[in-house]
């Protein structure tokens, strides 16, 4: 049964730069649809970055070499990359953020799907649950910053 | 538990060598590793990751390096270390996989893709978990400090794979999950503490650069329900 997920709060680290987000994870769409607490709620402190830089290529994927030549990645010689690259650094679409915020949260509810199986935790999902835990009181602190602004 | 999301962000960030100690590149656009009986025939990596914001005393359920896997024509092995030392440099101060200092505890990845540079997909290793715990549990370990991850090819099989390097295209550099548990003993301020302004849904407090607000913003359509496995 597929983990559904669903990002509460975004936020950015001062000090830091990371990207925060608080994902609530539920172990169905028909727990989640039907009212349940998530039985998980996670941190994620994200490096993201709003450019990619990458070597040019044409229309069939060849890498353009700093004298003009386009290379197929699968023949990418010693000696082509002596010569180096062509480069362009250009700022990255919402879709290509969200995919790898996506990305990052997959794959972890990936690793939490896995965990549930291993245990054969089926309390997990029969009985969906908040988690009480919030060692660090990024959830309390949010909560008065919201309260302070209200 | 908090999942910290790293990616290397720089050229000096990878780099691959032959596990003789020779053709060491931190400039190449992909990155091999080559399993197989010879040592001159084997092949290894490294990736550097420069800000681990993790509290010393910290306890690490799970970490996962991603690679970007473009080539492979048979399966290969390799042992994946991190490197020992309390703050790694990266591989232009320190031009070489071969001889820095490894953990002692390492897990074995077993890559069977056979994959194309047309056919290139992210792909995790195996649990980290022991060899980055080792790390964070050194006594010189502090929060922010750089973490390497090596993957050597192993002498027990013949086989190689590839993955993409910061140098052919940044976005798909290789990527490290760290799921943890925030130690206590740390000097680190909690996270709360460090977080910049009040949630989005409640605007931003004074002084945070409008630059952030507008890409928070652009962040903003992921905030919504998918379901696992609907890319």
């Amino acid at each position: 049964m597929p983990v559904v997920f669903a990002v509460r709060d975004i936020d950015i680290e001062a000090d830091t730069g990371l990207v925060y987000f608080d994902v609530d994870f539920w172990p169905s769409l028909v727990a989640k649809n039907r009212g349940d607490a998530p039985f998980v709620t996670e941190d994620f402190r994200m490096q993201l970055s709003r450019t990619v830089t990458r070597v040019v290529t044409d229309v069939d994927g060849r890498l353009k070499r700093l004298d003009g030549v386009f290379v197929p990645p699968d023949a990418i010689t010693p000696e082509d990359e002596a010569i180096g690259w062509e480069r362009e650094t250009v700022q990255k679409t919402v879709t290509e953020l969200r995919q790898e915020v996506r990305a990052n949260i997959l794959r972890h509810a990936d690793l939490l799907e896995a965990r549930t199986e291993l245990r054969g935790d089926r309390r997990l999902r029969a009985k969906p649950r908040v988690r009480v835990d919030d060692p660090d009181g990024i959830r309390a602190t949010l909560s008065a910053l919201r309260e302070a602004r209200a | 538990m908090t999942v910290l999301n790293l990616q290397v962000g720089a050229s000096a960030g990878d780099a691959t060598e032959d596990l003789d100690n020779t053709d060491f590149s931190a400039t190449s656009v992909t990155l091999r590793m080559d399993s197989n009986t010879l040592l001159a025939n084997r092949r290894g990596a490294g990736w550097r990751f420069p800000s681990v914001t993790i509290d010393p005393g910290s306890t690490v359920s799970a970490a996962t390096l991603s690679l970007y896997i473009s080539s492979g024509l048979t399966a290969a092995d390799a042992d994946v270390h991190a490197e020992d030392v309390d703050n790694s440099a990266d591989f232009s101060t320190t031009a070489d996989i071969v001889d820095r200092t490894r953990t002692t505890a390492s897990v074995t990845w077993t890559e069977s893709l056979v994959a194309s540079s047309s056919a290139a997909t992210m792909r995790p290793s195996p649990d980290l978990s022991a060899p980055v715990q080792e790390v964070l549990d050194r006594a010189g370990w502090a929060n922010g400090n750089a973490l390497v991850i090596l993957v050597l090819g192993r002498s027990s099989s013949t086989g190689n794979f590839g993955c993409r390097a910061y140098d052919l295209v940044a976005s798909t550099a290789g990527k490290l999950a760290i799921t943890y548990t925030a130690g206590g003993g740390g000097t680190g301020q909690p996270l709360a503490k460090r977080v910049g302004g009040v949630p989005f849904m409640g605007g931003h407090g004074a002084g945070f650069p409008s630059a952030i607000q507008r890409w928070i913003r652009r962040l903003m359509p992921v905030r919504q329900e998918v379901q696992h496995g609907v890319h």
